[in-house]
C-alpha cells in the first residue's frame, strides 16, 4: 500500500499550493504599493492646474496691461487707462508671487527653471510700464507711442510668447509623463500577469500531482475498503456495527444470509430488534440486559467482559437462534468511541465444534488403545519368538540328553562287554533302556500336544465319576508318593461327581498335576485334592449371564510355589517354572497338554500360590455336560 | 598319585556314564549332583582336585554360576574346568570359554573324545 507515501505527497503539494497563493498575494501587494507610490510621486507633477491658472492669469494680466496701454495711446482719458494698467500690473505681481509660492512648495525642477527665467521678464515689464506712464504724465503722446512700440509692446508680446511656449512644453512634458506612467503601469501589469500565469501553472501542477496522489490514495482506500469488506464478508461469524445510540450502521453478508433480512431492513434499525442476551436464569431472551444501557455495554466491552456471551439472534422468521456474542469498541478518530462491533457466532457451531473435539478425543483414545494393543501384540510376538528359541534350546537339550546316554552306553557296551562284569553290562543296558523310554515319552508328548493344538485329537466323551478317576491316578503314582512319604488326601462332595468327559484325557490331567505336585513337594509333605460345585458362563462374553453347572477340582501341594509373574506362563509350551526347572524329568510340555485337554472340555485351568502356607494350587473347572458353544 | 576329577551333573545317568568313561584312566572320581554341592566340595577340598567336569544346565546354581565363582576365587581358579552341555549353541560355548572354561564338550560325545581332552588337560596342569 502507498497510502502513507501518497498522503505525504499531498501534504507537500498542499504546502506548495499555500506557498504559491502566499507568493501571489505578496506580488499583488507589492505591485499595488509600487503603482500607488509611483502615481503619488507624479501626482504633483501631473496636477498642473495652479500653474495653468497662473500662466493664464499672467497672460490675462499682460493682456490687460497691453489693452490698457493701447487704449491710453488712442484715448485721452489717461487716468482711467492708467488705473487699468496699474491694476493689471498689481495682478501680475500677485500672480507671480503666488506662482513662486507654489513652485517653491512643489520643488519641481522644471517649474523652477521656468520661474527663474520668467522673473527678470516680469521686472522688466514693470519698469517699462513706469516709463510708459511717465511719458503720458509728461503729455508726450508721441514719445509714449514710440516707447510702447519699441519697448513695452515688445516685452508684452515676449511674455505672451513665453507663456504660450511654456504651455506647449508643459503639455509635451505632461504627455511624456503620461506615457511613462502608462508604460510603468503596463510593466507592473505584465509582471503581474506573468506572476499570475506562473501561479496558474504552479497551481495546475500542484492540482494535477495532488489529484493523482489523491486518486491513488482513493484507489488505495478503495482497495483497503474492498479488502476489509471482503474480509468482513467472508467471516463465518455475523458482524453487527452499531452506533452507541443503538442504531445499526453496518452488518456483514453473513448476518443477511443467517437471519434472512435484507440489508436495508437491518441498517438503520435498533440493535435490540435483532439481538438479546440470554439470561442465566431462564432460557428466554431478556431485553433488559446488556443492550438496554449502551453506556453500560461500552463499559463492559472496555472491561473485556463481553466475550462469548450467550445471546439470541432473532431471525426474520421469528426464530430465536442461540448465539455467542463478543464485543469491541470501534474508535473513529479522537475521543470517545461512538460505535460498537459485535461479532456473533452461532452457538450450534460451537456445539458442533465441541462434538468434533469430543469425537477427535475418542478417536485419539481408540488409536491409543489400538496402539497399546498392537504394542502388546508385538511384545507377545517377541515373547513368542523368545519362547520358540528357548523351546528349541530345551528340545535340543531334552533330545540330546537321552541320546547321549544311549550312544555313550551302547558304545561302551560294544567296546567293553568282553572285559566288563555282568552287573556293569546290565547297568549299561538299563541306562540305554531308561533313556530310550524317556526319549519316547518326549516324542509322544510332542505328538500329543500338536494333535490337541491342531484339533486332530478327538475327545471320546462319556459320563464319568471324576472321583473314581482321581483315585485311579493316585493309585498309579502311589509309588512315587511313598518314596517321599507324601500324604495324598481327597475331599469329595456328598453328591455325585459325574461329568461328561474323555476319561483317558482327564486322567492324564490328574496324572500330570499330581506328578508335578509330588515332584516339587518336600519329603513328608501333603497333597490335598478337593472337589467343588461350580458353574461356567456359557456365552462367549463375560457379560452373558447364562451359565452351566460345572465341577471344580483343586490340587493343593506344599511345594516351593511359583513366582507370581510365572503363574500364567507356566502353562505355555516348554516353559518350566524357574524354581522347578531341572533336568530331572519334565519336558515342559505337561501343563501345556493339560491346558489343551481342559480347553477341549470347554473348561479352564489356572494356578495360584497358597495364601495360608507354602506351595501352590492348581485348579480346573469343567462343565458337567458339554454344550454347543 | 592318581589325579582327582570332580564330576558335576544333576542327571544320575550322566554321572554314571562319566564314571564309566573315566574308568579307562586311573583317576579318582568325586561326584556332585548339583552346582551348590559342587561349590561346597571345591571350597572344602580344592587343593585335592585336579580337574572339574561341569554340566551347564542344572537347577539352582547352574554350571556357569559355578564357573564364575571358581574364577573369582584366587586359589580355586587355578583348577581347570571342562564344561559340558546337551544344549550347546555357539553363543553358549563362546560365553563358557570367555568365562574361563578350559574346554567345552557337547553331548552326545564319545569316551575317546572325553579321555583325550581329560588327559591333555591333566598333562598340561601336572
Amino acid at each position: 500500500m502507498f497510502l502513507m507515501k501518497e498522503i505525504g505527497v499531498v501534504q507537500r503539494l498542499s504546502f506548495l499550493a499555500w506557498f504559491n497563493l502566499l507568493f501571489l498575494l505578496l506580488i499583488a501587494v507589492l505591485g499595488t504599493v509600487l503603482l500607488i507610490s509611483f502615481e503619488k510621486k507624479y501626482a504633483t507633477a501631473l496636477d498642473l492646474s495652479d500653474q495653468q491658472r497662473f500662466i493664464e492669469k499672467i497672460d490675462g494680466s499682460v493682456a490687460h496691461i497691453n489693452e490698457a496701454a493701447l487704449q491710453l495711446l488712442v484715448d485721452d482719458d489717461d487716468d482711467e487707462n492708467m488705473q487699468k494698467i496699474l491694476l493689471a500690473w498689481d495682478e501680475l505681481l500677485l500672480g507671480w508671487d503666488y506662482f513662486k509660492q507654489i513652485v517653491g512648495k512643489s520643488g519641481n525642477p522644471v517649474d523652477l527653471s521656468f520661474a527663474q527665467e520668467y522673473e527678470p521678464v516680469i521686472h522688466t515689464i514693470g519698469r517699462s510700464i513706469v516709463e510708459f506712464v511717465l511719458f503720458f504724465r509728461q503729455e508726450d503722446q508721441a514719445g509714449a507711442h514710440e516707447y510702447y512700440d519699441r519697448v513695452l509692446g515688445r516685452w508684452i508680446s515676449r511674455v505672451t510668447t513665453f507663456t504660450a511656449q511654456s504651455i506647449y512644453f508643459k503639455e509635451l512634458e505632461l504627455e511624456r509623463q503620461g506615457k511613462l506612467i502608462e508604460e510603468y503601469k503596463n510593466r507592473v501589469l505584465y509582471s503581474g500577469a506573468g506572476v499570475l500565469l506562473f501561479s496558474v501553472f504552479v497551481n495546475l501542477y500542484v492540482n494535477r500531482r495532488s489529484n493523482n496522489a489523491v486518486k491513488r490514495v482513493i484507489a488505495d482506500l478503495d482497495d483497503s475498503k474492498h479488502y476489509v469488506e471482503t474480509v468482513i464478508g467472508s467471516l463465518s461469524e455475523m458482524l453487527f456495527i452499531f452506533h452507541s445510540n443503538g442504531v445499526v450502521t453496518e452488518v456483514n453478508d453473513t448476518v443477511l444470509t443467517s437471519l434472512g433480512y435484507k440489508k436495508n431492513e437491518i441498517v438503520g434499525a435498533m440493535i435490540t430488534d435483532f439481538l438479546a442476551e440470554a439470561t442465566a436464569a431462564e432460557d428466554t431472551a431478556d431485553e433488559d440486559t446488556i443492550f438496554s444501557d449502551i453506556l453500560n455495554l461500552k463499559t463492559r466491552i472496555s472491561k473485556d467482559s463481553v466475550n462469548e456471551v450467550n445471546a439470541y439472534c432473532v431471525a426474520k422468521s421469528g426464530e430465536k437462534i442461540p448465539v455467542l456474542i463478543s464485543g469491541s469498541l470501534l474508535k473513529e478518530g479522537q475521543g470517545e468511541p461512538e460505535s460498537i462491533i459485535l461479532s456473533v457466532r452461532d452457538a450450534k457451531d460451537s456445539r458442533l465444534l465441541a462434538e468434533l473435539e469430543d469425537s477427535t478425543k475418542n478417536l485419539q483414545k481408540r488409536v491409543d488403545e489400538q496402539t497399546a494393543d498392537l504394542t502388546k501384540a508385538k511384545n507377545e510376538a517377541e515373547k513368542a519368538n523368545r519362547l520358540k528359541s528357548e523351546f528349541l534350546s530345551n528340545m535340543s537339550h531334552e533330545l540330546r540328553t537321552p541320546m547321549h546316554f544311549i550312544m555313550g552306553f551302547s558304545k561302551r557296551g560294544v567296546k567293553r562287554t568282553a572285559e566288563s562284569s555282568v552287573s556293569a553290562t546290565v547297568e549299561r543296558f538299563q541306562a540305554i533302556n531308561d533313556s530310550s523310554e524317556r526319549l519316547l515319552t518326549l516324542v509322544n508328548d510332542i505328538l500329543d500336544l500338536s494333535k490337541l493344538e491342531s484339533g486332530i485329537a478327538t475327545l471320546d466323551f462319556a459320563m464319568q465319576d471324576l472321583h473314581d478317576l482321581v483315585e485311579a491316578t493316585i493309585k498309579s503314582v502311589s509309588v512315587l508318593a511313598d518314596e517321599k512319604n507324601l500324604v495324598i488326601s481327597v475331599e469329595s462332595l456328598p453328591g455325585d461327581m459325574q461329568a461328561f468327559v474323555d476319561a483317558e484325557k482327564i486322567e492324564r490331567v490328574f496324572m500330570n498335576l499330581l506328578s508335578n505336585a509330588i515332584k516339587f513337594s518336600p519329603n513328608e509333605g501333603s497333597i490335598i485334592i478337593t472337589f467343588q460345585e461350580s458353574s461356567l458362563s456359557v456365552g462367549r462374553r463375560v457379560s452373558d449371564m447364562e451359565t452351566t453347572p460345572a465341577l471344580s477340582v483343586s490340587i493343593v501341594d506344599s511345594g516351593v510355589g511359583i513366582p507370581d509373574d510365572e503363574l500364567d506362563t507356566i502353562f505355555d509350551k516348554f516353559v518350566q517354572s524357574s524354581k522347578t526347572k531341572t533336568g530331572a524329568g519334565g519336558t515342559g510340555l505337561g501343563l501345556a497338554i493339560c491346558t489343551e485337554i481342559i480347553r477341549g472340555h470347554q473348561g479352564k485351568l489356572w494356578a495360584k500360590n497358597n495364601t495360608d502356607g507354602p506351595g501352590s494350587t492348581f485348579n480346573f473347572t469343567i462343565p458337567r455336560r458339554q454344550y454347543e458353544s | 598319585m592318581n589325579p582327582r576329577i570332580l564330576i558335576v551333573d544333576d542327571e544320575p545317568d550322566c554321572l554314571f556314564l562319566l564314571k564309566d568313561f573315566l574308568s579307562d584312566i586311573d583317576a579318582e572320581i568325586i561326584e556332585a549332583r548339583n552346582g551348590v554341592e559342587a561349590w561346597d566340595i571345591l571350597l572344602k577340598s580344592h587343593t585335592e582336585i585336579d580337574l572339574v567336569l561341569l554340566d551347564r544346565m542344572m537347577p539352582e546354581l547352574d554350571g556357569m554360576g559355578v564357573l564364575r565363582k571358581v574364577k573369582e576365587h584366587p586359589e580355586i581358579s587355578k583348577i581347570p574346568i571342562i564344561m559340558q552341555t546337551a544344549a550347546a549353541s555357539d553363543e553358549d560355548i563362546k560365553s563358557g570359554l570367555a568365562a574361563g572354561a578350559y574346554g567345552y564338550l557337547e553331548k552326545p560325545y564319545d569316551d575317546e573324545k572325553l579321555i583325550d581332552l581329560v588327559t591333555t588337560v591333566l598333562a598340561a596342569h601336572r
